[in-house]
């Protein structure tokens, strides 16, 4: 495999698991504020956890590909970068959902 | 509680702690200056395969058990809290670590050839590692509170 195919894959991983971060935010909350969401989630896939986990793998697959095909800086020199945006992104994801049910069980 | 939900149970708690002892010593093979790569790809692989697999059990026993005869018990107990905030935390920031832990398992398999030349891709990957083992670690921690609420 060429150091650019490697790079590229990466890229795309890291491209991906930073997306599908934001999105089980979006979709966590997202689910809480709107019933008519969770409702969808649950009729469409018999649970919304179930749902919020099939919508985030398939988003996982969707973002993957989409960042290999894409030319979008799959350039050596921005993998660290990347990591670090990664690693901030899961910080502030885990640190959001946390702080939404804080909210929602104690001072809403 | 039926034998195949009580396995499940069991199942999930093995294989995420399984998954969380698997980073950590991604995270302290990471940490040494010179890192041995075959073991880094060994357990960074096995840790994400063991989160995934407490992913399924764990979901599956939430979606078909917790919901109908746990929840209750939490929600009318004496810690209401540890549903309300706990579990709806903890079910929710699980989703993310099978990505992260594939996306430290990729890079270690496909970048470890340069960690010795770049000392800032290896830090990033360590701190990536890092994270992955500390949010395992804090849901397996709010597992125990959520069982310890249980019996209140």
């Amino acid at each position: 495999m060429s150091e650019e195919t490697k790079v590229k894959i990466v890229h795309a991983s890291l491209s991906a698991a930073i997306m599908v971060s934001v999105l089980i935010v979006a979709m966590t909350i997202g689910a809480e504020l709107m019933p008519v969401f969770k409702s969808w989630l649950k009729a469409s896939f018999g649970h919304h956890w179930t749902g919020k986990s099939v919508l985030s793998f398939i988003s996982y697959i969707v973002f993957f590909v989409l960042a290999l095909i894409l030319p979008l800086g799959g350039h050596s020199a921005k993998i660290a970068t990347h990591l670090w945006v990664l690693f901030w992104t899961s910080i502030a994801s885990s640190l959001a959902i946390f702080l939404f049910f804080v909210y929602e069980a104690f001072l809403k | 509680m039926s034998q195949l939900f009580r396995l499940l149970l069991y199942g999930h708690v093995i294989f995420g702690v399984l998954g969380m002892s698997a980073f950590y010593l991604v995270t302290l093979g990471l940490f040494k200056k010179q890192s041995w790569t075959g073991f880094l790809k060994v357990f960074s692989a096995l840790g994400t395969l063991f989160f995934t697999t407490s992913w399924l059990a764990g979901g599956y026993y939430y979606t078909k058990y917790y919901g109908g005869s746990v929840k209750p018990k939490i929600i009318g107990g004496a810690y209401p809290w540890a549903h309300a905030i706990i579990m709806e935390a903890k079910e929710h920031v699980f989703l993310m670590l099978p990505f992260l832990a594939f996306a430290v398992t990729l890079s270690i398999f496909l970048m470890s050839a340069k960690f010795a030349e770049d000392a800032k891709l290896k830090k990033a990957v360590t701190f990536l590692a890092l994270t992955v083992f500390v949010l395992a670690t804090l849901i397996a921690a709010s597992g125990i509170i959520i069982s310890g609420a249980v019996k209140k």
